[in-house]
């Protein structure tokens, strides 16, 4: 048997190159728990919902209770009009609006069917199975509730969408699509463009001409923003053209706020080159940075699930985040680039920052 | 300004000293020659001298510029060639050298036609549109050369350039070295080579991060061997080891061979070319039939290894 020097040899190399070691056995740790901590306890985390109780009857009061124990949403604004209740979903304010008619009291006491309404957002996947599903949940402990008063009643659920009615799926994907190709893919070229020149030793000869930080890293920044604009105006291009995916925002916005989201997914990237010592190292960071935007930016999950710790700690600092959230909007709500300001200064800070931290850390030495 | 300044410089990195207090000038116009084996510490002194790194303590000027703070500004006054290929494998050899043209600025109308004269010097032409990851390795050098060559450097740094290229090769790239520093261009030429450090007119030789011997390759071999040889052949009825020592001149002998009354000695004198009329002269005084008297070439290998104590 032959296997065993072999055997200790790598697990020798493996100890040895605490780098390696770190992303081997650390990262999944790391991510079990952070996924763990970020999605563990679910009594607290619920959707936002608006509620309109247009009846005021003692039955539909009741039925607000069960909707507030439903799991999955939480009812933070009550109003008193449908009108209102819709404005508050299509400006974001909240997930979903649920509406309980007038005469659904009595109706229910004479024993006639009754209805409730559901408005959701649909400009996020998760969001109608969700409510739809909270409600549902609701409408049954209702009827289990009332059923010995009143027996068995119907009551049907009568969905409506805002930004929606008819989404594609493709539609539904597109972000998420999107947010992969301007992020995962830029930043992993990227994060290999210094190392390569230092692994393969052109970064002596490089560095050695008149050139400032500023010279190499914009240049790089220059070019690989020019192949991912190209690549992503293809992308949108083949989504729009052959899946008949729609844009109901302006296009220019839209571009707009995809490109600086570009702008800082390669200054991130630029930034991984920077502080990585080969490629292998730096295409390690890049998925590892990856990993909790996957799970923690609105990608998987609606963000309201995600528990405070995490959400304050990584969600509201990645740039997926922003990017879903403000993409969403201009593609499936069709708002402008103003609505969404708030987004763009937060790419716009967070680039900033990592572009001042790759051009300070850049070393113009070697060793 | 003096093309380099090293004053008393150090490099430590971790807790190895690489370079141990060095210092040395070169002067404009020279050939200077950095002597010694693996390990001595010639790449790390280069780099600093290029301000690739920065010394740990000490002052390295180039042409009066401190490095490596002023290392943009000094930089297109330096050709360098790293010791191990780093131009792009992925670019053609046309398209590299036109990178490194315009990064340092050779103005455009310029850039061709320096390209052009560059390719036809190193014999590149015909590879031109190869790319530079599909040359051979004498060819890469050519290249890498050249490449340093391309913003016309008063100063060209070479570490190592005839490592592990064939004798031919060897022999061209010392005539391209001859060549540039007859055109005005200060040269400074890392090598382990003995053989080649002939050719440079000074030398500064270094082992183990500390500079050992400077000076002309004669002055170090005199140096090393505290003088001179003179190789006599003498006829002598008696044995003259007794008065040899006695002469002036004459530091110290070897017997190398002896053939009965026929002795062959090596002598060792202060200058072997000054003293040997009057050694020759005080031989034959004392009643010694001298059959023939040269000096004795001494390489710089031999020099070394005395230097060294042939261990490294």
């Amino acid at each position: 048997m032959r296997i065993w020097p072999i055997i200790v040899k790598e697990l020798k190399q493996l100890v040895r190159d605490p780098r390696s070691l770190l992303m081997n056995v650390a990262m999944p740790l790391i991510i079990m728990v952070m996924f763990g901590v970020g999605y563990g306890e679910t009594s607290e985390n619920a959707l936002p919902v608006a509620v309109a109780n247009l009846d005021q009857g003692d039955l539909s009061w009741a039925f607000v209770d069960e909707l507030s124990k439903a799991p999955g949403i939480k009812p933070t604004c009550y109003v008193g009009t449908e009108e209102e209740a819709v404005d508050l979903v299509r400006k974001g304010k909240v997930r979903g609006a649920i509406i309980i008619p007038e005469g659904f009291s009595e109706n229910i006491k004479q024993g006639k069917d009754a209805y409730v309404k559901v408005v959701v957002d649909a400009a996020d996947p998760f969001t109608p199975a969700v409510i739809n599903q909270a409600v549902t949940s609701a409408i049954y402990g209702f009827q289990l509730g009332i059923s010995e008063q009143y027996g068995a009643v119907s009551i049907r659920m009568q969905q409506e969408t805002v930004y929606g009615p008819s989404l594609k799926r493709i539609e539904n994907f597109t972000p998420i699509s999107m947010g992969l190709l301007l992020h995962l893919v830029p930043m992993t070229l990227i994060s290999l463009s210094i190392c390569r020149e230092r692994e393969r030793g052109t970064y002596e000869q490089l560095i050695m001409a008149p050139i400032s930080r500023w010279d190499i890293i914009n240049g790089k920044l220059a070019a690989y923003t020019i192949v991912s604009m190209a690549n992503m105006l293809g992308t949108l291009g083949i989504a729009i053209m052959a899946f008949g995916v729609r844009v109901k925002g302006p296009m220019v916005d839209l571009l707009l706020f995809s490109a600086l989201f570009l702008m800082c997914s390669l200054s991130l990237g630029m930034l991984v080159s920077v502080l990585s010592r080969n490629q292998l190292q730096a295409l390690g960071t890049s998925i590892f940075l990856f990993i909790p935007e996957l799970l923690f930016s609105g990608i998987i999950s609606p963000v309201e699930y995600i528990s405070p710790v995490i959400r304050y700690s990584i969600t509201y600092t990645t740039p997926m985040y922003y990017f879903m959230k403000g993409f969403r909007a201009i593609m499936l709500r069709g708002w402008t680039i103003v609505d969404v300001v708030e987004e763009c200064m937060a790419l716009g800070i967070m680039t900033v920052v990592y572009f001042t931290l790759a051009i300070v850390l850049l070393r113009m030495r070697l060793g | 300004m003096k093309p380099i300044v090293l004053k008393n410089v150090t490099k430590r990195f971790a807790d190895v000293v690489a370079v141990n207090d060095v210092s040395f000038e070169v002067e404009e116009g020279e050939l200077f020659g950095l002597l010694g084996p693996n390990g001595a510490g010639k790449t790390t002194t280069i780099r600093m001298i290029c301000g690739l790194l920065r010394p740990t303590a000490g002052i390295v000027r180039v042409f009066g510029y401190l490095q490596p703070r002023d290392r943009i500004k000094v930089s297109r006054f330096i050709g360098y060639m790293p010791q191990h290929f780093s131009l792009y494998e992925d670019l053609t050899v046309y398209e590299n050298m036109e990178f490194y043209a315009s990064l340092y600025r050779v103005p455009y109308s310029l850039r061709r036609r320096r390209i052009e004269e560059l390719l036809d010097r190193f014999l590149l032409s015909e590879f031109r549109n190869k790319l530079a990851g599909e040359l051979s390795g004498g060819t890469k050098r050519r290249l890498a050369l050249a490449t340093a060559l391309v913003h016309n450097p008063p100063l060209v740094i070479l570490d190592e350039p005839t490592s592990g290229i064939d004798p031919h090769l060897r022999y061209l790239f010392w005539k391209f070295f001859e060549e540039l520093r007859d055109e005005g261009t200060t040269l400074l030429i890392t090598t382990h080579y003995m053989d080649e450090a002939e050719f440079c007119e000074r030398l500064a030789v270094m082992r183990l991060g500390r500079l050992i011997a400077m000076g002309t390759p004669r002055e170090i071999k005199k140096m090393a061997l505290k003088g001179e040889l003179l190789k006599v052949r003498i006829k002598s009825p008696v044995s003259p080891e007794r008065f040899l020592l006695s002469m002036k001149r004459i530091k110290d002998f070897r017997v190398l061979e002896r053939n009965g009354d026929e002795l062959t000695l090596a002598l060792l004198v202060e200058d072997a070319e000054e003293d040997l009329v009057p050694v020759l002269r005080e031989l034959e005084m004392r009643g010694l039939k001298v059959l023939a008297i040269s000096p004795i070439y001494v390489s710089l290998e031999d020099a070394f290894l005395s230097l060294t104590g042939g261990l490294d």
